[in-house]
């Protein structure tokens, strides 16, 4: 019986390093949460009026671009202890909180699904060092997070006609959002690379339940999630993805062996 | 048989999750402001689910009355990866958050009622900044922008102006 505890301390190890990333990212980039930058929240709090009175005074303290600050140099300190001492609750459960704090600022995330997932690990590791039938629990709902991001990606995708002739792999690799290197955008400008990526994209997101099914499946999987995930930060810049998404999968291993 | 049972009950969640799928969305969703706080930890996941179209936010700037527009530029691009860049990211990553916000800009124009004016909303005030935010590490001096959210073809090319600003003016940065 593979040790649910484990795997979450791995899983905190990880998840410990990608905060210590995604908080100097912040740190470096304080210049855009000021009153002449991006995010000023002497505008955005216009979204928090309907909270209490205490509540949005309490926000009014947290949310001032020296406190935010503050605020993240800790989250960054923090993110090194979990990597360190990955047993102590009360260092996820303040990552969970900063990290929710980071979801106000950015009216619901800054970078997506990176930060849900990251939100989930984190609330999984406060509740699974609880008690060793929510460490089992937490794993599975995450387990179960995880394989479900990659296959409802993976359904979006085949029911555009895009993915399914490949023009959205050209798409995305050209679009002037992203500076792709040159080498990957000539590859894609062929027809027949195009829709060999886009289906292999589909067929991996689409299949991925079956990382539960055997264990050189497992491997299988688990790797080319790692590749996945590499592929995206070389082509779109994604890093946080890659970071997250392979703290994870600790979770699934886990729940693979559970099942032999 | 417990293994059984889980790997039937694994089974009929992605089932459940395929069969849901098919069905299309014909409500707003739940409209309550303390839900959506809770909304980031229960994703839908569903990324590129709007790919039928890529619009960018396009900018074209000059430091004086008597010169020119520049030609509409895109105002981001984020830059080529290197490997650093996997662990800090920071300028990619900011170029990403733009990028969602201008998923939300989009949204909020087509939710939009004519009680308040769009360009007092915050979607709008937050564009503007992006903006600004941007062309000020382009220029020392005072500045006059205008920007615009457009529909652009799989080769970038402008194909239809969403939302046009008016002129603005950036005073000098004495930061």
């Amino acid at each position: 019986m593979p040790d649910s505890h484990e795997a979450l301390i791995l899983i905190g190890r990880l998840m410990g390093l990608a905060v210590f990333f995604q908080s100097l990212e912040f740190i470096k980039m304080k210049e855009s949460i000021t009153e002449t930058g991006i995010w000023r929240w002497s505008e955005l709090r216009s979204d928090y009026l309907f909270m209490p009175d205490k509540m949005l005074k309490a926000l009014d303290w947290l949310m001032t671009p020296k406190r935010f600050m503050e605020i993240m140099t800790l989250r960054f300190y923090t993110g090194l202890l979990a990597f360190l001492y990955p047993h102590f609750i009360l260092i996820f459960i303040f990552l969970f909180l900063t990290t929710f704090l980071i979801t106000l600022r950015w009216r619901g995330s800054f970078n997506g699904g990176s930060d849900y997932l990251t939100l989930i690990i984190l609330l999984c590791l406060c509740v699974g060092f609880v008690h060793p039938l929510l460490g089992k629990a937490a794993l599975w709902y995450l387990t179960l997070q995880v394989i479900s991001s990659y296959f409802m990606a993976g359904l979006y995708k085949l029911k555009q006609k895009k993915w399914r002739d490949g023009t959205a792999v050209y798409g995305f690799v050209t679009s002037a959002s992203y500076k792709t290197p040159l080498f990957i955008v000539e590859k894609c400008e062929d027809e027949a690379i195009a829709k060999f990526i886009a289906w292999s994209v589909i067929l991996f997101e689409l299949t991925f339940p079956l990382v539960l099914a055997h264990p050189y499946l497992t491997i299988f999987y688990l790797v080319a999630g790692l590749l996945f995930h590499l592929g995206n930060f070389l082509t779109f810049g994604l890093n946080r993805f890659f970071w997250v998404w392979s703290a994870s999968y600790p979770a699934l291993y886990y729940c693979s062996k559970l099942l032999r | 048989m417990n293994t059984l049972i889980i790997i039937l009950c694994v089974l009929l969640y992605f089932v459940l999750l395929v069969a849901f799928s098919l069905f299309k969305k014909t409500s707003q969703g739940i409209e309550n402001k303390y839900i959506n706080l809770i909304k980031p930890l229960i994703p839908s996941w569903k990324f590129y689910d709007d790919f039928e179209e890529t619009r960018l936010l396009f900018f074209r700037s000059k430091i004086s009355d008597e010169e020119t527009f520049s030609e509409w530029a895109p105002l981001y691009q984020t830059p080529t990866p290197t490997l650093p860049a996997l662990f800090i990211n920071n300028q990619g990553n900011l170029i990403l958050a733009a990028q969602s916000h201008i998923q939300t800009l989009i949204h909020d124009i087509c939710e939009h009622n004519d009680e308040t004016a769009f360009q007092d909303t915050l979607t709008y005030k937050i564009t503007k900044n992006l903006v600004s935010y941007a062309l000020r590490k382009k220029y020392t001096k005072a500045f006059i922008y205008q920007f615009k959210l457009a529909s652009v073809s799989v080769k970038a090319e402008i194909m239809e102006d969403i939302l046009v600003s008016p002129l603005y003016e950036e005073e000098e940065s004495h930061a």
